[in-house]
C-alpha cells in the first residue's frame, strides 16, 4: 500500500512549513524522512493523517485520503508526539481505548505490549514512565492495528542503544513483511542502517527523493552523513 | 527569586487576563450600578395590615403588649392609610425595638415620640393626630400628619425589614424572619350620625399583606381581646445612606473568581509546562519558592484591585450625584473610604493566596478552582433559602467574612448583614483561611516529588 | 508481497459504537474523571440534606411562597461545579497531553469523534445526575416533612436533572472551544455562578429569572447557552488543527 503525495503545501502565517511536496512512499521498504529541525517533517506526517489541513495538495494512502479510510487504524499505524498518553492513565488502558476506537480485538493489546516489552509495567500509569518507556508505548499504539502502513515520527527519541537496535530490527522486519514504513528523524546517522530510501526535507522543500546508495554516489562523499550535510547546508537556518 | 517569579507572572497570558477581568468587574459593575436609571418606586411599602374601613373621622387606640425584636427597625403599631395598597398615603404610629416610638408619613416624615405602650391615632378631616400613653389615661401628643379626605383604611400593622435596611448595592445576603406583635384593648371610635362614641372594634376587619408579590387578604378577622399580627417587610422611602461609598466595591463578589484563578495559575502553569523541575532545581528550598510565589501573586492582585477600586470610587461618585443622590445622611470620613478600597484589595489578594495554597495542596489547579468557587458562591446563592442563624454562621466563619472590611455604617448593618462585629475581625478570619491553605500547600510541597 | 492481510477483525461493530466505547474507556480509566461523577452526586446530596435539615418554614424566603422543592434540590448549586469540571476535563485532558492527535487519527471523521465524546459524557453524567437528584429528594423529603413543610411531589426534579446534564455538556462545549483547563473551567463557573450572584447584587428579581438555575426559566436559559457553546466547540473541534 503506497502513499502518494501530490503538491502538498502548508504555511503558518508567513512561514512556509511545507512547500509543494510531491513524492511516493513505496511499500516493502523503510523510507526515511530526514531534515534539520523545522524542515517540516512533523507537519508533513500530520497532514498525512488529516490532523493538519493542507493549504493545497493531496495525500492518498492506498488510493484513499486518510479521512475516507473505512478502517483507519487497520490501515495506518502512527507514532506522533511521542506516546501522548495522559500521565494519569495506565499503559494498558491507553491501548485499550485505542483498540475500541479502531475496532481492534482486545487480545492485540496484550500482544503489542509483549512485542514492545512493556508487559511487566502495563498496569503502571504513563506519567511514571521514562522517556524510553513512553516511546515504546507509542510504538505499541502504532503496531496495535497491524496496519500495512506505519508512520513513525522520531521513534528513536529517548531510546537507549539497546532500544535503538531493537527498533531497527523491528522496522526492517515490518518492511520485509511488505508494509510501508515511513520514519522521520533529524539525525541521518539514526537512519543510515535502517532506511532503504530517503526523502530529504529542508525549509519545507523536498531536497532529495533517492535511494541511500544513490545519495552517497551523487554527493561524491564517503558517508551518508556527509552527503546529507552537503545537501542541507543551506536549509538549516531557522526562520 | 522574587524577580524570577515576577517575570514568570508577567509573561503568563492567563494571569494578565485574570487581572484584566478582575479590574473590569470592579470598575464595570460600579459604573453599571451607579449609572442606571433611578429605581422606579422610591419607596418600600410592604407589611401586614389588619384593617377596616374608616368612612369619616375616628380614633383608633391599641395597646402593644409584645414585639419580637427581629430588627432594630421592625415596626408594630397603628396606621391610617388611603387603602391597603402599596404606595398609598399613610400615617403610622409604631414602636421599634431599636429606635423608640415613631410617627411616620409620606415615606419622608419621621418624628420621634416618647417611649410608651398605648398608641392612638385620631383622624379629623385631612389631618391625623398621634398620641401615646404609658397608662392609657394621660395622653402625650407626638405630632400630626396629613392624610387624604374621604374613606380610609385604619388598623394595626407589623413589619420586619430584611435587605431593605442594608446598603442598597450590597447583595441581600441575609433575610430576617417575620416579626410577631401582640396587641390588646383595640378600640375604634367613630362619631356616628347619632353622636355615638366609643365601643368595641366590631366586625368587618380584614388582614392584608400589603405590597406582597402575591397579595392575600383574609376576611373577617376577629379583633377583640388579644390580637397577634405577624408580618414582614418594611415601610421606607429610599434615600442616600452610604451606598455612595459602597458602590465602589460592588463588583468584589464577581472579582473573586479571577483572583482565585490567578492564584492557581501561578502554580499550575509550572506543572503543566514542566517548568516546575527547573524552578525547584534553581531553588531547592521549596518553602521559599512558595513564599515568593505568594508574595508576587498577592501583591499583584492587591495593587491591581486597589487601583481598580479607587478608579471605581472616583468614577461612580459624579454619576451617583447626577442620578439625584444628595449629600449622604451620614458622614463617610475619607478614612472609611480608604479602608474600603484597600480592604477590598486585601480581600482579593488573600483569596488569590487561598487559590495558590489550595492548588499546591491538591496539585491540581482545576480542582482548587472548582472547590473555591463552590465555597465562595454556593453560600451566597443558598442564603435566601437558609434560616438566618445557619447562613450567618457560615458567612461569619467562612472566607466570605473578609467582606466585613467593606462595612460603611456602624448602625444597623452589623445586625442585619452576616458579618463579624468589626471590619477587621472579618479580614482576620480570611487571613486565617489563606494561611491555612498556604500551610497545607507547603506541607504537600515538602512531602512530595516535584 | 502483499501487505499484512487485514486481520480477522473486519466484521466489527459500527464505527460510532467503537468511538463511543473508546471515549467511555478513556473516561473511566483516569482517576480524576472516574471519581468526579461520584463526587458530584455526593456533593449534591450532602448540600441538599444540609439545607433541608436546617430549613425553617418561618424564614421570610419561605413565608412568601418559597418552594420546598427548591430546598430539597438546593444541592444542585454545589454539585454543578463537579459536573462542570467533569465536562471540562474530558476534553482538555486530551489537548494538554497531545492525546487528541491519536483520537483524531483513530476516528478521522471529526463530528463522530466529538459526538462520541459528548455521548460518553452523557452516559456517565445521566446516572450520576439521577443518583444526585434522586438522593437529594429521598433524603430531603422526610427532613422537610419533619420541619412542617408541605409535600413537594415531583416538582423540580426534571428541571434539576436537565440542569446537571446541561452543565456537564456546557463544560464539554466550552472546553472544546477554549482547550485550556483553567480557562474553560473559569468560563463555565462564571456562567453558572455569577449571574445568580449578580442578580442578588442588583436586587432585581427580573434579572434573577434569567440566571441559569434548576428552577423556572433556568433550564431553558442554560439549554440555549449550552447549545451555543456546543456548536462553537464542535466547530472549532471539527475545523481547527488539533494543536
Amino acid at each position: 500500500m503506497d502513499i502518494e503525495v501530490n503538491g502538498l503545501r502548508k504555511r503558518y502565517g508567513r512561514t512556509i512549513a511545507v512547500d509543494d511536496l510531491t513524492c511516493t512512499v513505496r511499500a516493502g521498504r523503510v523510507t526515511g524522512l530526514v531534515g534539520p529541525n523545522g524542515a517540516g517533517k512533523s507537519t508533513t506526517l500530520r497532514m498525512f493523517l488529516g490532523l493538519t489541513r493542507p493549504d493545497a495538495g493531496t495525500v492518498h494512502i492506498g488510493g484513499t485520503p486518510y479521512a475516507s479510510l473505512a478502517h483507519p487504524l487497520h490501515t495506518v499505524g502512527a507514532l506522533l508526539d511521542g506516546a501522548a498518553a495522559h500521565p494519569g492513565r495506565r499503559a494498558r488502558d491507553h491501548l485499550r481505548w485505542l483498540a475500541h476506537a479502531g475496532r481492534i480485538p482486545r487480545h492485540r493489546v496484550d500482544e503489542v505490549l509483549e512485542r514492545v516489552g512493556l508487559t511487566a509495567v502495563a498496569r503502571r500509569r504513563a506519567g511514571t514512565f521514562s522517556l524510553g518507556m513512553a516511546q515504546r508505548l507509542g510504538i505499541a499504539a502504532a503496531l496495535l492495528g497491524d496496519a500495512p502502513v506505519l508512520l513513525l515520527d522520531e521513534p528513536v527519541n529517548g531510546l537507549d542503544p539497546e532500544g535503538v537496535r531493537w527498533i531497527r530490527t523491528l522496522l526492517r522486519g515490518l518492511a520485509a513483511e511488505g508494509r510501508t514504513v515511513l520514519v522521520s528523524s533529524h539525525l541521518m546517522s539514526e537512519l543510515a542502517d535502517t532506511a532503504d530510501h530517503l526523502l530529504v526535507l529542508g525549509r519545507g522543500r523536498l531536497l532529495a527523493d533517492t535511494g541511500v546508495r544513490e545519495l552517497i554516489a551523487a554527493a561524491g562523499t564517503r558517508t551518508l552523513e556527509e552527503a546529507y550535510f552537503a545537501l542541507t547546508a543551506e536549509a538549516v537556518e531557522f526562520r | 527569586m522574587i524577580a524570577a517569579e515576577w517575570l514568570k507572572l508577567r509573561t503568563l497570558p492567563g494571569a494578565l487576563w485574570c487581572l484584566f477581568v478582575m479590574a473590569g468587574a470592579l470598575v464595570g459593575l460600579a459604573l453599571a450600578v451607579s449609572s442606571g436609571a433611578p429605581a422606579a418606586p422610591s419607596y418600600v411599602d410592604e407589611f401586614r395590615f389588619v384593617h377596616r374601613p374608616l368612612a369619616g373621622d375616628g380614633t383608633l387606640t391599641a395597646r402593644l403588649l409584645t414585639q419580637e425584636a427581629t430588627h432594630p427597625w421592625a415596626m408594630a403599631g397603628v396606621m391610617v392609610k388611603a387603602g391597603p395598597v402599596a404606595g398609598a398615603p399613610y400615617a403610622a404610629l409604631f414602636a421599634t425595638p431599636g429606635h423608640g416610638t415613631r410617627l411616620q408619613s409620606g415615606f419622608r416624615t419621621d418624628v420621634a415620640g416618647p417611649s410608651a405602650r398605648w398608641l392612638r391615632l385620631t383622624r379629623a378631616g385631612a389631618t391625623v393626630t398621634a398620641a401615646v400613653s404609658r397608662d392609657g389615661g394621660s395622653w402625650l401628643p407626638v405630632g400630626s400628619a396629613p392624610v387624604p379626605e374621604g374613606p380610609l383604611a385604619v388598623g394595626l400593622f407589623v413589619t420586619s425589614p430584611g435587605a431593605t435596611r442594608g446598603v442598597p448595592v450590597r447583595p441581600a445576603m441575609l433575610r430576617t424572619r417575620p416579626s410577631t406583635a401582640t396587641f390588646d384593648t383595640v378600640t375604634l371610635t367613630e362619631p356616628a350620625p347619632g353622636g355615638a362614641v366609643g365601643g368595641p372594634p366590631g366586625a368587618g376587619w380584614r388582614a392584608t399583606d400589603v405590597g406582597a408579590r402575591r397579595p392575600s387578604t383574609v376576611d373577617d378577622v376577629a379583633v377583640d381581646g388579644m390580637v397577634a399580627v405577624t408580618g414582614s417587610g418594611d415601610i421606607l422611602g429610599r434615600a442616600d445612606d452610604g451606598s455612595r461609598v459602597a458602590v465602589a466595591t460592588t463588583g468584589t463578589i464577581l472579582a473573586m473568581l479571577p483572583a482565585v484563578v490567578l492564584g492557581t495559575l501561578v502554580l499550575s502553569a509550572e506543572y503543566r509546562g514542566g517548568t516546575a523541575l527547573a524552578t525547584f532545581a534553581a531553588c531547592p528550598r521549596r518553602g521559599r519558592v512558595l513564599a515568593a510565589k505568594a508574595l508576587v501573586a498577592g501583591s499583584t492582585v492587591f495593587g491591581t484591585a486597589a487601583v481598580a477600586c479607587l478608579a471605581a470610587l472616583l468614577l461612580a461618585q459624579p454619576l451617583l450625584r447626577g442620578r439625584g443622590f444628595t449629600a449622604p445622611a451620614y458622614a463617610a470620613p475619607p478614612l472609611d473610604a480608604l479602608r474600603m478600597v484597600l480592604g477590598t484589595a486585601a480581600v482579593l489578594a488573600l483569596l488569590a493566596l487561598m487559590g495558590l495554597g489550595l492548588a499546591t495542596a491538591l496539585r491540581r489547579g482545576a480542582a482548587a478552582i472548582g472547590l473555591l468557587a463552590a465555597a465562595l458562591y454556593v453560600p451566597v446563592v443558598l442564603t435566601p433559602l437558609l434560616p438566618a442563624a445557619v447562613a450567618r454562621w457560615w458567612q461569619r466563619s467562612g472566607p466570605l467574612a473578609g467582606l466585613a472590611v467593606q462595612r460603611v455604617r456602624e448602625t444597623d448593618d452589623g445586625f442585619l448583614l452576616p458579618w463579624p462585629r468589626t471590619p477587621w475581625l472579618g479580614l482576620a478570619i480570611l487571613c486565617a483561611w489563606a494561611a491555612a491553605a498556604l500551610v497545607a500547600g507547603y506541607a504537600t510541597l515538602r512531602r512530595r516529588d516535584a | 508481497m502483499t501487505p499484512a492481510a487485514p486481520g480477522p477483525f473486519r466484521a466489527a461493530p459500527a464505527p460510532l459504537a467503537g468511538a463511543f466505547r473508546a471515549e467511555w474507556t478513556k473516561l473511566w480509566t483516569l482517576r480524576s474523571t472516574a471519581a468526579l461523577p461520584f463526587v458530584a452526586a455526593a456533593a449534591t446530596v450532602a448540600v441538599s440534606a444540609f439545607v433541608c435539615a436546617a430549613a425553617d418554614p418561618r424564614t421570610v424566603a419561605c413565608a412568601d411562597g418559597c418552594d420546598p422543592a427548591r430546598l430539597a434540590l438546593s444541592g444542585v448549586y454545589c454539585g454543578q461545579a463537579a459536573f462542570a469540571l467533569l465536562g471540562v476535563l474530558v476534553t482538555t485532558g486530551e489537548y494538554r497531553t497531545g492525546l487528541i492527535t491519536y483520537t483524531l487519527a483513530a476516528v478521522p471523521w471529526r463530528p463522530a469523534a466529538f459526538g462520541a465524546k459528548a455521548a460518553a459524557l452523557l452516559a456517565a453524567v445521566l446516572p450520576a445526575a439521577l443518583v444526585a437528584v434522586g438522593g437529594a429528594v429521598t433524603l430531603g423529603r422526610p427532613l422537610l416533612a419533619h420541619h412542617g413543610f408541605a409535600a413537594t411531589g415531583g416538582r423540580g426534579i426534571g428541571g434539576a436533572l436537565l440542569h446537571l446534564v446541561l452543565v456537564a455538556l456546557l463544560g464539554l462545549g466550552v472546553a472544546a472551544l477554549l482547550r485550556g483547563t483553567t480557562a474553560a473551567l473559569t468560563a463555565v463557573l462564571a456562567l453558572l455562578y455569577l449571574p445568580p450572584v449578580a442578580a442578588l447584587l442588583l436586587s432585581d428579581a427580573r434579572w434573577a429569572a434569567w440566571a441559569p438555575s434548576p428552577t423556572g426559566r433556568g433550564p431553558a436559559v442554560l439549554a440555549t447557552v449550552t447549545t451555543a457553546a456546543l456548536l462553537l466547540g464542535a466547530t472549532r473541534f471539527a475545523r481547527g488543527d488539533p494543536s
